[in-house]
């Protein structure tokens, strides 16, 4: 498969690019230079002209690019973002999308500090965190996408990335035996998600519009990834048990 | 934050845009009015304050002391997606945001009934129905707009209200909407609606469906009959909610 990446220089896209290098044909778009063995164009996710151009010839397109905390470019990135991956899309006839995200664009402040047991097919409340908000606008216009055009939207859901060995967090040091958000998973399970996903046929999704929530098994019953493990066959490889149990004397 | 009605302060956004100017003329003769609309769109000595809605202190001084913002999503100025887009989300989060750290208490959103045309016109379609929205650049934006200003009331301590106006906005008396079909909207109706939204305050989040009272009309209009007293104005409907 010919697969566009947006973002690619991101966080997620060494794993995402490992996992799938072998097996796919990649252009990797980011909006810094990147160092890579396979295609790469400079492409800045906000210019629709830029994104149309370099999904020409692909048969799928990964999202990974993401903005946080500039009010403008927040909203140029993550929700026009998606608008302009989505045109780039109906313009080739590509029908396979990959969008990424964090979960709280889904199930914000409003259901995260108040429920357990929460599942990727509720519906959203990302409440008002500009990060959030503005994920949450971009999945919106996707699934409007999906709707009307003869494409496939599938959306995964992450929060914390550890380092599966050394469990170490990116924002630095160890975290052992300290508990963690419970939406947390090792770079390369994240990264063997979004294979899947790009993977799955067609015939095996209910609905031109998936979401799931993409974090290892964990005990605390918060969030649910049944549907990520069941509907795409996700097998977390690391627990990250050293960091929710602490040793008994 | 409240006053009695005929001394309310209120901000209209895109003022210079078909819906802005229908907007302060429902407001004008009983309200404090400021108007405002991007600096592309503004002539000299037109009255309309120049803001281009960014997060900034103009921004916020512009939403000071308001008792309520109109924000015109249909019918407002037209653009491309990008900008579209843009517009509904990103600046209708600005003045949010600003109205949240002034304390505004209110903030009004127009929204389009058009949401919902992909509904037979057999069907009872009411604010519970789930909006269907196209694709289309405006349709789509107002959308996203929708989203932004239900999750401000979700969220934060301010009230917002979407009215989804009928189509097409007819110029002219109620009367006049009845040469624009089951869904239509006379420009006066949509006056009324607006300065009625505005007076009677924000309650947390609502939704309501406004068209004028046409023939076989297509949208059920319960909602906006009980919330503010459209299209049959009840006086004690308004005090009430002015009260609030």
């Amino acid at each position: 498969m010919r697969i566009l990446i947006l973002g690619g220089n991101g966080m997620l896209g060494p794993s995402v690019i490992e996992s799938l290098g072998s097996r796919h044909e990649l252009r990797i778009t980011d909006i810094n230079e990147l160092e890579t063995d396979h295609e790469y164009r400079q492409v800045d996710v906000s210019i629709i002209d830029q994104v149309v151009d370099a999904a020409e010839g692909m048969d799928a397109i990964i999202n990974l690019s993401v903005l946080r905390p500039h009010r403008q470019i927040a909203f140029d990135v993550n929700t026009r973002g998606n608008y302009n991956m989505a045109v780039a899309a109906k313009t080739h006839g590509i029908r396979r999308l990959i969008n990424t995200g964090p979960h709280f664009q889904l199930a914000g402040p409003n259901y995260e500090e108040f429920n357990f047991e929460l599942n990727p097919d509720m519906p959203p409340q990302p409440g008002t965190r500009l990060y959030a908000i503005t994920k949450a606008l971009g999945q919106e216009i996707l699934k409007v996408f999906a709707e009307h055009q003869d494409i496939y939207v599938q959306t995964l859901l992450f929060y914390n990335f550890y380092e599966a060995e050394t469990l170490k967090h990116p924002a630095g040091g160890s975290r052992i035996g300290t508990d963690l958000v419970p939406f947390s998973v090792s770079w390369t399970d994240a990264a063997q998600a979004i294979r899947l996903a790009v993977e799955i046929p067609f015939g095996r999704l209910p609905s031109r519009c998936e979401t799931y929530y993409v974090f290892t098994d964990l005990p605390h019953q918060k969030f649910d990834n049944t549907k990520a493990r069941t509907q795409l066959g996700w097998q977390p490889r690391h627990f990250l048990e050293g960091i929710w149990t602490k040793p008994i004397s | 934050m409240s006053h009695p009605v005929g001394h309310m302060k209120v901000l209209v956004t895109s003022a210079n845009s078909r819906l802005g100017k229908i907007s302060a003329a429902g407001l004008r003769s009983t309200h404090e009015v400021t108007l405002t609309d991007l600096p592309q769109f503004v002539d000299a000595n037109d009255g309309v304050v120049a803001n281009d809605l960014d997060h900034d202190k103009a921004t916020d001084s512009l939403v000071a002391d308001m008792d309520a913002v109109v924000f015109p999503g249909i019918e407002a100025h037209s653009g491309d997606a990008s900008w579209l887009i843009d517009h509904h989300t990103r600046r209708s989060y600005n003045v949010l945001r600003a109205c949240v750290d002034g304390g505004v208490p209110h903030a009004i959103y127009l929204s389009t009934l058009q949401l919902l045309d992909h509904y037979e016109e057999r069907l009872t379609v009411s604010e519970r129905w789930r909006p269907l929205p196209s694709t289309d650049d405006e349709i789509l934006a107002i959308h996203l707009g929708e989203y932004v200003f239900r999750e401000y009331a979700r969220e934060e301590p301010i009230s917002t209200t979407i009215l989804r106006l009928g189509f097409p906005i007819v110029d002219g008396d109620r009367a006049s909407a009845n040469a624009g079909g089951t869904a239509a909207l006379a420009s006066d109706d949509a006056g009324l609606a607006i300065s009625a939204t505005v007076e009677a305050g924000g309650s947390g989040y609502r939704l309501l469906h406004i068209q004028s009272p046409v023939p076989n009309a297509r949208y059920l209009l319960g909602n906006a009959e009980l919330g503010i007293g459209f299209p049959d104005k009840k006086e004690s409907l308004a005090g009430e909610g002015a009260a609030r």
